[in-house]
C-alpha cells in the first residue's frame, strides 16, 4: 500500500475520472486502490452504481410509449370533447320531456255530481243573465247585480 | 469509464444522420420527417427523464416535445446543430411541465388527496425509476443533464457544453459537483465506507 491513507483515497474517489476508480495508471489513488481491498471495493461500489444508473437511464429512454398513461391521456381527452355533446344532449332530452309533458287534463266531474236543480240563488228583485250553451247539461247563469 | 462505454453511442450520438433528417423534413420529406422523430425521441426522453428527475412525467413532456418539433421544424434555421435546438426545446417544455406539475402538487396538497408514486409500483420500469430518482435526486437540472451526458453517456465535458450551448468551464464545474454528490451517496451507502468519510 503506498503512502495514501483511506480517508484520502476516499476523498480522491469522489472527483477521480473513471478509469482511475478501475486502478488503472499510475496515480496515487489507482495505486492505493490495488493495494487496498476495501477502497477497491468502494471503488468499485462507485463503478457499478453507475454503471446500473446508466444502464436503466438507457432502457427507460428505449421504452416504448407508456401505454396505460397514453390510454388515460386519450380517455381524458375523449371525455373533454363529449362533455359538451352529453349536455347538449341533456338539454335536449329537458326541451323534449316539457313538450312531451300532457296539457291540463279538464276535470270531469260524475254526472251523478251534477245537481239537477239549479242551485243558485237570486235575492228578489235581482237582474241575472241565463245563457245555455251548445251542451244542454249547462247552463249558466250569470248575477248582474254583483 | 471511459468515453461511450457505458452507453451505446450510435444510437443517441448520431447527430449527422439527425441533421441529415431535419433538412429532408424541412424541405417536404414527410418520410424524412417521421423517420427524425423516431430518431430524436430515445434522446428526448431521456433528457425529459434527467432533466425534470421524474421519469413519470417524462414520457408527458417527451410527446410534448416531439409534437413541439413537428410544429416547428420549419424555423430551425440550422443556426446551431439540430441536437441544440432539440435539446433547448425538450428543457423549456420540461420546465414548463414541471411548474404546471408543481402548481397541481400544491393544489392537490392542500385538498389532502393522496399521490401515487412510481416507487409504490414493484414491476421492472418501477425499480429503474426508483434507481433514478434516488441516484440524481437533490442534484441541479444543470448538474443532472451533465453528469448524464459526461459519465452515463461519455461525452467530454466539451461535447457536452458544445452540445448544451453552454461554457467549457461551466460544464466542467457541473459534471463535477455532480459526480461529487452521486458518490459520496454510493459511498454513503456503502459499508464501511460512511464512518471512513466523516
Amino acid at each position: 500500500m503506498n503512502d495514501l491513507t483511506c480517508v484520502t483515497a476516499r476523498e480522491l474517489m469522489l472527483d477521480a475520472e473513471p478509469s482511475e476508480l478501475h486502478a488503472r495508471g499510475d496515480s496515487p489513488l489507482a495505486r492505493h486502490l490495488r493495494a487496498c481491498a476495501d477502497c477497491a471495493r468502494a471503488a468499485s461500489a462507485i463503478l457499478a452504481m453507475t454503471d446500473d444508473l446508466a444502464h436503466a437511464l438507457d432502457t427507460l429512454a428505449a421504452a416504448p410509449a407508456a401505454k396505460p398513461r397514453a390510454d388515460r391521456s386519450k380517455l381524458r381527452r375523449l371525455t373533454i370533447a363529449l362533455a359538451p355533446l352529453a349536455a347538449a344532449a341533456l338539454v335536449l332530452i329537458v326541451l323534449w320531456q316539457r313538450n312531451q309533458e300532457p296539457a291540463l287534463e279538464p276535470i270531469v266531474l260524475p254526472v251523478q255530481d251534477v245537481p239537477t236543480v239549479p242551485v243558485v240563488n237570486v235575492p228578489a228583485g235581482g237582474t241575472v243573465a241565463v245563457m245555455r250553451a251548445s251542451n244542454p247539461n249547462i247552463t249558466i247563469v250569470w248575477n248582474l247585480e254583483s | 469509464m471511459a468515453a461511450g462505454t457505458l452507453t451505446s453511442p450510435g444510437t443517441l450520438r448520431d447527430d449527422a444522420t439527425i441533421d441529415q433528417l431535419a433538412r429532408a423534413a424541412q424541405q417536404g420529406d414527410e418520410l424524412a420527417r417521421a423517420r427524425l422523430l423516431a430518431a430524436v425521441r430515445p434522446r428526448i426522453l431521456r433528457w425529459a427523464i434527467v432533466h425534470s428527475g421524474a421519469p413519470d412525467d417524462a414520457e408527458d413532456i417527451t410527446q410534448q416535445a416531439l409534437l413541439t418539433v413537428h410544429r416547428q421544424l420549419e424555423s430551425f434555421a440550422h443556426g446551431s446543430r439540430f441536437t441544440t435546438w432539440l435539446y433547448t426545446l425538450t428543457r423549456r417544455i420540461a420546465a414548463d411541465w414541471l411548474r404546471t406539475r408543481s402548481r397541481r402538487a400544491r393544489l392537490l396538497e392542500t385538498r389532502g388527496a393522496p399521490q401515487e408514486t412510481s416507487t409504490q409500483r414493484h414491476d421492472e420500469h418501477g425499480r429503474l425509476v426508483a434507481l433514478v430518482r434516488a441516484q440524481l435526486a437533490g442534484l441541479p437540472a444543470r448538474q443532472r443533464e451533465l453528469f448524464d451526458l459526461v459519465d452515463l453517456q461519455g461525452y467530454t465535458p466539451l461535447e457536452a457544453a458544445d452540445l448544451l450551448g453552454m461554457n467549457h468551464n461551466t460544464a466542467r464545474v457541473h459534471v463535477l459537483r455532480a459526480r461529487r454528490a452521486v458518490r459520496a451517496r454510493i459511498l454513503a451507502a456503502h459499508p464501511n465506507a460512511a464512518e471512513e468519510l466523516q
